[in-house]
């Protein structure tokens, strides 16, 4: 995961987190105040969060985390905020690894393929998305209780993004890359882990990581009322700890980058 | 339309350095989070902040996000109210575990939002960001927070114009239920998106012209926060005040109820 690092070292791309920050920021919080439960929301702006990631890379991950910690100050700060500041990371950060692990990795869903591979990419960032938060806000601050706040993530978090993201990336992908903001066009292939070879075992590692965490932890608060708390967290931890380590295996192609970058 | 947060106007808490006042606001959230079943000490917290909040003048943005402060401490009370799990039956499904889990968490919520639109409306956003920068943020990350925490208005000003324009156009979204509402709104997702990216080649040139990206040692800043005394008193009183708490968590003094956790 050198790549969130060395991003830094490009002003577009440090201009590309504040913009895409703001603008995630500019609509979430209108939406604020329809709270399905503390620090849940109706978010409408979830539509962009895998579309950032998957056209400015490392910078839409940043920008979305940074967004959402912006729009918490706005009406769900809390030490919880934490946690909500790397879930949206990995929602941004997580379809684009994954886009960008396979063959034909052109931000463009014009094909069925296309269409399939960013139904997948956006399925493994809201179980990223979900798994994260639900963690931190349950089992490390016992916020709320487990088996209420999952399901709600899905149904706010997961659905607008699968829905509506790849028309989106369609859209935005042909005006940014005649603009010259993909992420691809700004950094160099040596920013980021380049070799794909362990990409399949990355790829499961990330989704049985996050996908575990999750059903592990409603297991526990279905069955045996282990809500929050140390248990909790004591059992899902490696979930996440499997999740981390098949994200950080994941690698990108020389070919994707062009030629000319700052 | 959303405004700024910071109320230009002169109190204690405005004077004040602000890391000391970083340090103040997490201080509480530590010790709204670990106190969870010290109820007395919760609601002595919650009068604490309450005195913040006036002594800083800063009532008028808590009065902006009633809505959302009833909101939560609403949802915070119910959510535990229903599905948590208790030994000591009250009432029918109601046990007695639950409903102080549920007022617990309804006060660790609203307490974590007002002292955070405390901080908000005593700190000016450069102020936040130098001092992140002087707690070991690097700079470029405190830049773009901060310019994200000063054009999420802006921004949301330039959606709103193109809602204003496409109303113009004849879409409705003002008499129509909320999921139509929502359903309309969506495909404006995209002039928003492209008129926000437009503006970043220029903004990229703008800071890079300004010396921005040069490597150096050290960074000077036009802002130059220095600690007074008032300040170490709030620093001392953070660190007391988050020692104290994790110290009675972990000896469960002064419990009111057992949360199991």
């Amino acid at each position: 995961m050198k790549d969130i690092i060395t991003m830094w070292r490009y002003p577009k791309m440090i201009t590309l987190v504040s913009l895409s920050a703001a603008l995630y920021a500019a609509l979430l919080i209108p939406f604020k105040s329809f709270m399905l439960l503390p620090g849940v929301e109706i978010r409408i702006a979830t539509a962009i969060v895998p579309a950032m990631g998957i056209l400015f890379g490392p910078a839409g991950a940043w920008g979305a985390a940074i967004g959402n910690l912006v729009a918490d100050f706005f009406g769900s700060i809390g030490l919880g905020a934490i946690f909500g500041f790397l879930a949206n990371f990995f929602f941004a950060y997580v379809p684009y690894k994954i886009w960008y692990s396979g063959k034909d990795n052109l931000p463009k869903t014009n094909t069925l393929k296309k269409v399939v591979k960013y139904l997948i990419c956006s399925l493994s960032s809201t179980f990223a998305q979900v798994s994260v938060l639900a963690f931190g806000l349950c089992a490390v601050f016992s916020y709320m209780p487990y088996k209420v706040l999952a399901p709600i993530l899905f149904f706010t978090n997961g659905i607008v993004p699968f829905v509506l993201g790849a028309p989106l990336i369609s859209l935005f992908s042909a005006r940014l890359k005649k603009w010259g903001l993909l992420f691809t066009e700004i950094m160099k292939p040596d920013d980021f882990r380049t070799g794909r070879m362990l990409n399949t075992i990355g790829i499961i590692l990330t989704f049985t990581g996050s996908i575990g965490a999750i059903g592990v932890s409603l297991y526990l608060g279905i069955v045996m009322n282990i809500d929050t708390g140390l248990t909790l967290l004591g059992i899902s931890s490696p979930f996440l700890l499997a999740f981390l380590a098949g994200l950080c295996m994941i690698g990108m192609q020389k070919e994707d980058f062009s030629g000319d970058n700052e | 339309m959303i405004r700024y947060f910071y109320l230009p106007v002169d109190s204690f808490y405005h004077k004040l350095d602000p890391r000391s006042k970083i340090l103040l606001t997490v201080a509480h959230l530590i010790a709204v989070t670990v106190l969870i079943e010290q109820l007395w000490l919760m609601f002595a917290l919650l009068f604490e902040v309450l005195f913040i909040v006036v002594v800083s003048k800063t009532s008028p943005n808590i009065k902006r996000i009633r809505v959302v402060v009833v909101m939560v401490t609403v949802m915070s009370f119910v959510s535990w109210l229903f599905v948590g799990h208790g030994e000591t039956q009250i009432w029918e499904f109601l046990y007695k575990e639950p409903m102080l889990m549920g007022i617990s968490s309804a006060l660790r919520n609203s307490i974590g939002i007002m002292i955070c639109v405390a901080l908000l409306s005593a700190t000016r956003n450069e102020d936040i960001a130098q001092g992140c920068i002087k707690f070991g943020l690097p700079y470029r990350g405190a830049f773009a927070f901060s310019s994200a925490l000063r054009m999420a208005p802006v921004l949301l000003g330039m959606v709103l114009t193109v809602f204003a324009a496409q109303k113009s156009r004849g879409l409705d979204i003002d008499h129509c239920s909320f999921p139509a509402r929502v359903k309309r709104s969506i495909p404006l997702l995209v002039p928003a998106f492209l008129l926000t990216m437009r503006s970043t080649e220029q903004l990229s040139m703008a800071i890079v012209s300004k010396g921005f990206g040069y490597p150096v040692k050290q960074r000077g800043n036009y802002i130059e926060l220095r600690l007074k005394t008032a300040d170490y008193i709030c620093i001392g009183y953070s660190i007391l005040l988050s020692v104290i708490s994790i110290l009675i968590r972990i000896n469960g003094w002064f419990s009111v109820f057992n949360a199991g956790i």
